[in-house]
């Protein structure tokens, strides 16, 4: 079974590499097989909860009664992002995968090294199971840009899913109040910031501009916004270590010592900013349901904006694309293929824009914007609306090996400036000296 | 005197008593060597197995020593994280164990004295001890908490200003200092804030145990010893530190050195109020098997790692043994 599961693999590695030469149509047995009607059974692993969990399940319950073809999806929850990539890594040492898993980019480059995620560029493509052309080029650019691995040859090795982006959550009524509008650069930003600052009699601060994010997404959408890049172009080092990384660490220095930002604990500056005690914070579209939840129980007028910009050129305006997708397992080719007509279906027009209305994650797709469902759920929730705007401006970050230890480069540099232990420049140095030797050595 | 009840031929002939009495043993001590056998001891030789490996997710090439060598000096990412861990995990060491014996010792000896409510006393002290500490640490981080938290309100009534307690990266000594407008240099910082709040936090929660074991240990002294001793007129101080405590030192060593292995491998108390942060200022080593294996998926170093570990703690706990135990009081 595994001699043949390899050799099969073997030979799809060696037509994909001969179809890259000449872009005739793909002649992969696996991808162009039909599936007989006999039941078949897969289960994906995934790390929603909640509400989430709730519109995953209807979704897969349509599928499993509308496919025609016999499969059965199983979803099974396995605790949070962590968990699922441990647990997952544990599946791999004991041969016992499941079908589907939800994954981040970093998941998907670490389970390419025990070789065990399917090509799904064979899947698109196939006359017979694929999308056409047209349907290929209504999925956004940047969720292929992603799930293309440069490491692993530029296959396809895993599928949009569960996709967000980092914007900026703006309290309206203390913009208001202070007679500002959303600012637009990041001067305008943090003046902005400063001017929404409180202090009482005693000078301790009662309403903060702006919460600082230690996460690296959140300080790599802010280089992304400042016009910078985050790699260099030979994927050999960062790039984030130039002036518009530095630009941030300085903005977080001044702001941490005039007061205006704050080092917030949790997901505390959801609330403090519904309390009206924050201006601004940077997160994903994925936190709207919350905030919408919290204008639920006490009104208060917010909005979701881009970050401010280096620029006011809509073409040069970025920030970091999110979100989860979902890589497919080798297993047989009846699975492998029945887990892409799932992810196919989920990713069409209409459950696309389904599942974004129940899921609050964006579509994947431009033509959802056209449906109903959509356009009923944005009258609803405007902050949906303003969200989906903006993916047009998401790009993905980097998904070579060793981004996850540079990711906790950047949130060390990060936390040393905001605690006062390091200036800017020197954090800065550290950092970047550092990611470079991790990605040297991940060579 | 069993073997009286045995008949005289299968006594006399030990190729035919061994198999009967033979397998009765070992069913008796079966379900404890599976249990022991497949949880402790094949996990452990697949750990060592795996420690010679480059094992980045997958199993990889044969490295003999390299990935211990990779800790100890051979790699400029991974010994600086590991000597840093260590000398993290015995300040930890430090700043918990002679407190809280301390404590416990004192708490025992009242609560060994003749009082009312002393079984409620007793079982109150021993509350944290049996209290899940993955529950508590979510108590006690709203507790730190740098906004809302208890301890920054009562701090503040005496006039100082909040800290960020468990995101404190900063050194205990040089808060203190720069309190006073001091500034200490990098190695005179001490432990940062949040590791000294570990600490705290561990010292609450381990402390019910040692006072029990405390308790054990003092009333083994034989009371025939206060009588006299009162009888030549010896003050209540000269009672604690001339008998007490010198009686009381077997006690005394076996709780410092289960308190000290404790602590060099303690996983729990780290993982959820700090998950090894700020800064990497409570990356104990223990956290950085966990970071190494789980996190990045060196399975391969991060089975050396443990394995190192694991001959820190042997090569602490026998110069425990030659420094302390000597000193010991057997009576």
């Amino acid at each position: 079974m595994r001699m043949k599961a390899a050799i099969l693999a073997t030979l799809m590695l060696v037509s994909a590499a001969c179809s890259a030469a000449a872009p005739a149509p793909q002649q992969s047995t696996e991808a162009d097989i039909t599936l007989s009607g006999a039941p078949v059974g897969i289960t994906l692993w995934h790390a929603l909860s909640g509400p989430q969990q709730v519109a995953l399940d209807a979704m897969v319950k349509k599928f499993n009664e509308t496919n025609g073809k016999g499969i059965t999806v199983s979803a099974l929850n396995q605790g949070n992002y962590t968990q699922l990539y441990q647990k997952t890594l544990g599946a791999i040492q004991a041969g016992a995968l499941p079908e589907l898993a939800h994954a981040y980019e970093s998941f998907v480059a670490d389970y390419m090294k025990a070789d065990v995620v399917v090509d799904l560029g064979a899947y698109k493509d196939s006359s017979k199971n694929g999308l056409a052309k047209a349907s290929q080029d209504d999925i956004y650019k940047g969720y292929y840009d992603t799930n293309t691995f440069p490491q692993y040859g530029n296959r396809l090795l895993s599928w949009p899913f569960t996709k967000s982006l980092a914007v900026m959550y703006v309290n309206n009524d203390v913009l208001k109040e202070i007679g500002k509008p959303i600012p637009k650069t990041w001067d305008e930003f943090e003046a902005t910031a400063v001017a929404a600052t409180k202090k009482d009699a005693s000078g301790k601060v009662t309403r903060y501009g702006f919460a600082f994010n230690t996460d690296a997404s959140y300080f790599n959408a802010q280089v992304y916004a400042r016009g910078g890049g985050l790699m260099a172009a030979d994927n050999k080092t960062v790039a984030w270590n130039g002036k518009e990384g530095l630009a941030v660490l300085q903005m977080y220095d001044r702001m941490n010592k005039n007061g205006s930002g704050y080092s917030p604990k949790g997901f505390d500056f959801q609330n403090d900013l519904a309390a009206g005690k924050l201006a601004f914070f940077l997160s994903s579209t994925s936190t709207l349901p919350f905030m919408k939840d919290l204008a639920d129980k006490a009104p208060f007028s917010w909005s979701i904006a881009n970050l401010p910009q280096a620029t006011t050129d809509a073409t040069k305006q970025k920030t970091v694309q999110f979100g989860a997708n979902v890589a497919v397992f080798k297993s047989t080719p009846e699975k492998q293929l029945a887990s892409w007509l799932f992810i196919k279906w989920m990713s069409d027009t209409d459950q696309s824009a389904q599942f974004a209305s129940t899921s609050y994650y964006m579509p994947v797709r431009k033509t959802a914007a056209d449906s109903q469902v959509l356009k009923d759920y944005w009258a609803k929730v405007p902050q949906g609306k303003q969200g989906f705007d903006l993916i047009q401006y998401s790009s993905p970050e980097p998904n070579i090996r060793g981004q996850q230890d540079i990711r906790d480069v950047i949130f060390n540099m990060i936390t040393e400036v905001i605690t006062g232990k390091s200036t800017p420049d020197a954090a800065m140095n550290t950092a970047g000296t550092k990611a470079n030797q991790i990605l040297k050595d991940a060579q | 005197m069993a073997a009286e009840v045995i008949p005289a031929n299968v006594r006399e002939s030990p190729g035919r008593r061994l198999p009967v009495e033979g397998i009765q043993a070992w069913l008796f001590v079966l379900p404890a060597l599976l249990i022991i056998g497949i949880f402790k001891i094949l996990p452990a030789i697949a750990a060592f197995y795996m420690s010679l490996f480059k094992w980045d997710v997958v199993q990889g090439a044969f490295r003999g020593l390299g990935n211990y060598t990779d800790w100890l000096y051979d790699n400029s990412l991974r010994s600086p994280d590991f000597w840093r861990s260590l000398s993290t995990t015995f300040t930890y060491v430090i700043f918990t164990v002679p407190l809280e014996m301390a404590i416990a010792l004192v708490i025992a000896y009242l609560l060994f004295q003749k009082m009312r409510g002393r079984g409620i006393y007793r079982t109150l002290y021993y509350l944290p001890y049996v209290t899940s500490l993955v529950a508590a640490a979510a108590v006690f981080v709203w507790v730190f908490h740098p906004q809302y938290g208890l301890i920054n309100d009562v701090i503040g009534l005496i006039g100082m200003g909040p800290q960020s307690w468990l995101d404190e990266p900063r050194g205990l000594f040089e808060l203190i200092a720069s309190s006073f407008g001091v500034t200490l240099p990098a190695w005179l910082a001490g432990p940062s804030l949040a590791l000294v709040v570990l600490s705290l936090v561990t010292i609450w929660h381990y402390m019910g145990y040692q006072i029990v074991i405390f308790l054990a240990g003092l009333s083994n002294i034989s009371s025939e010893y206060y009588e006299a001793a009162r009888l030549d007129g010896a003050s209540e101080r000269q009672i604690f530190t001339r008998i007490t405590l010198p009686l009381l030192s077997p006690t005394t060593f076996f709780v410092f050195t289960v308190a000290s292995i404790g602590v060099l491998r303690s996983f729990d108390s780290v993982y959820v109020l700090t998950n090894g942060g700020p800064l990497d200022t409570t990356r104990t080593v223990t956290m950085l098997v966990f970071k190494t294996a789980f996190q990045q998926a060196q399975f391969g170093l991060g089975a050396a790692l443990a394995f190192i570990l694991t001959l820190v703690i042997l090569l602490f706990t026998l110069v425990q043994f030659r420094v302390l135990g000597r000193r010991v009081n057997y009576g």
